[in-house]
């Protein structure tokens, strides 16, 4: 049974679906980390079972891309650091942008990996310089993650068809009633899955 | 020691001086009884040995939009891979190489949770100066690397003045290591050559090897050109090194020379090794050099060099001892020197032989490696 999830994601004070699902799991009494960037280091009990890490970086870099790889070291970092305190079952990514710390600590912990894309460059149209590599970064991720969630229609089917993504490993959950509950039934497949 | 070592370039792949200076280095390590695996990048992933170091390719990929973000991308894929190997390697320490392997470097350290060795061999503000958005990037992950790195190796006396003056990282983390020559290459695998190739018989190779652009201050020694020609009608230039061949042959053509400057593009290992044997001196008129590896296999090659007193230039040759500076981006002193060393040959040889017993006494990769490798238990805290 999965008990310890590690969540990753880019911010946590205005992202609403980090905040719900951390705060369902810890109800179901799950241990839920939660590393994400801001402005400052630091740890704080966002309720009981529930824990936020910020993580910062001390350069700034020309582009969001260049930003996000270098941002994802110190997620790492923290990552690894939490890992070796509490151990998880389960580690869960959202998007590209925590894409490179999702993979990594995969491969260091040999825990699964569940990602959720909120969206793709395809569907969003590869509006800047980086998208095709930003794409190539949400391929990898989807190949090497054990299950890839996607919340609307049109992601799903950009998984499915642009990146190719096998419909084994794939969800539709979208944010009505019971997302937070399905999300973790797909923790404890793949879990299963991997044991 | 378990090093593992990254590097975006590295034998049989090489464009600039880092390949062979880390494949030397690599391989003396392990003569020397430690364990060291390379990761760099290569057009599919794979895995052979050199000499006894374990080499890991790693593609990146084609969607970059610039050199950074490649960078960046093949950084994340080698630390992937580093975390793989690391199941049975067990590494010590992470040696990362200039600015593109500082993300590996850091995303390695921060994952494994094992010191950082950085070694800088140029800076942006040296080669380009930093006038764009890019080369700021660039010159800001120079710092990070020397924020990030637990010690940090400069390859010059000048340069790690420069590094300091730049990035202001802690002195009791940076160490001065000079780069290593092999010079026992230069005995045993310099390839005949008919001379006629590259000149008549009659004629003295003044030889300038290094790739073609701004820094290495090419434009300089063929301005010189008829200055020493009109002494030594018997000079003849040998320019080897990839870059804007057109370029500098239009400035050839500009000055008159044209006839008496042969152009060679790239030329394999085993000829270079001869031709710094065979010319009668090699000439390094750069503007920025953090090291100038070049002037020290000329000397392995017991001949003597003309190079700038700039940067790394001003260690690896000794003024009249081992060869003859110039002032940097000077013509006339480029063609006065080189006109002094055609004038005299029993003077030549003698700062030939001078410069290779230096090179031997102090540069060969046994001793850098001992030192560099000093460095190593220096961040692992073992002295």
């Amino acid at each position: 049974m999965v008990e310890r999830i590690l969540l990753l994601a880019k911010d946590f004070h205005n992202n609403e679906y980090v905040k719900q699902l951390g705060s369902f799991l810890a109800k179901q009494g799950k241990r839920v980390d939660l590393v994400y960037f801001d402005s400052c280091e630091k740890s704080e009990q966002v309720e009981v079972n529930f824990n936020a890490h910020s993580i910062t970086l001390v350069l700034n870099a020309d582009n969001i891309f260049n930003w996000a790889m270098l941002m994802n070291n110190e997620i790492k970092k923290k990552g690894r650091e939490l890992f070796e305190k509490f151990g998880f079952d389960i580690i869960h990514g959202n998007d590209w942008i925590t894409a490179p710390a999702s993979m990594t600590l995969k491969k260091l912990t040999e825990k699964p990996l569940v990602m959720t894309i909120h969206s793709t460059e395809h569907v969003r149209g590869f509006g800047g310089p980086h998208g095709g590599i930003i794409s190539d970064l949400e391929w990898w991720s989807g190949f090497e993650a054990d299950y890839i969630i996607s919340c609307d229609d049109k992601t799903f089917n950009s998984l499915r068809n642009d990146l190719k993504i096998p419909d084994s490993k794939l969800a539709l959950i979208r944010p009505v009633e019971d997302w937070k509950k399905k999300t973790l039934d797909i923790y404890e497949l793949v879990e299963k899955q991997k044991k | 020691m378990k090093i593992l070592m990254t590097t975006w370039e590295f034998p049989p792949n090489k464009v600039g001086g880092i390949a062979s200076h880390c494949l030397d280095l690599s391989k003396t390590l392990v003569n020397q009884g430690h364990d060291v695996h390379v990761l760099t990048h290569g057009p599919e992933e794979k895995s052979f040995d050199i000499e006894g170091v374990h080499v890991y390719t790693i593609p990146s990929t084609g969607s970059a939009p610039d050199i950074v973000s490649w960078a960046m991308f093949l950084s994340h894929r080698m630390e992937k891979k580093a975390v793989e190997l690391n199941k049975e390697e067990k590494f010590e320490l992470v040696h990362a190489h200039d600015w593109m392997m500082v993300p590996a470097g850091v995303g390695i350290k921060k994952t494994l949770n094992i010191p950082m060795v950085f070694t800088i061999h140029s800076t942006e503000q040296g080669r380009f100066g930093i006038g764009s958005r890019m080369a700021k990037m660039i010159n800001d992950l120079e710092w990070y690397g020397t924020y990030e790195a637990d010690h940090i190796i400069t390859v010059g006396k000048d340069f790690y003045n420069e590094v300091r003056s730049l990035f202001n990282p802690p002195e009791n983390k940076m160490h001065y290591i000079p780069n290593g020559i092999d010079i026992e290459r230069f005995d045993t695998q310099a390839k005949p050559i008919n001379k006629n190739d590259f000149a008549a018989d009659w004629e003295d190779i003044i030889l300038f090897v290094g790739r073609l652009t701004r820094q290495k201050g090419l434009e300089y020694l063929i301005y010189a050109a008829p200055d020493i020609l009109k002494e030594h009608g018997e000079a003849k230039f040998v320019i080897v090194g990839k870059g804007n061949l057109n370029f500098y042959r239009s400035i050839a053509s500009k000055v008159g020379v044209a006839n008496k400057m042969f152009f060679t593009g790239f030329l394999e290992d085993g000829i270079v090794l001869s031709l710094f044997k065979q010319a009668t001196t090699t000439v390094i008129p750069s503007i920025y050099e953090p090291f100038g590896i070049v002037a020290l296999e000329a000397a392995a090659g017991s001949r003597p060099s003309v190079g700038s007193y700039t940067g790394g230039l001003k260690e690896t040759i000794v003024h009249e001892e081992t060869g003859l500076h110039t002032y940097p981006g000077h013509s006339k002193s480029i063609a006065d020197q080189v006109n002094r060393i055609l004038s005299d040959k029993n003077w030549a040889n003698h700062l030939g032989r001078k410069g290779r017993a230096r090179v031997e006494k102090n540069y060969k990769w046994d001793k850098i490696a001992r030192w560099t490798a000093g460095v190593y238990g220096k961040a692992l805290g073992l002295w």
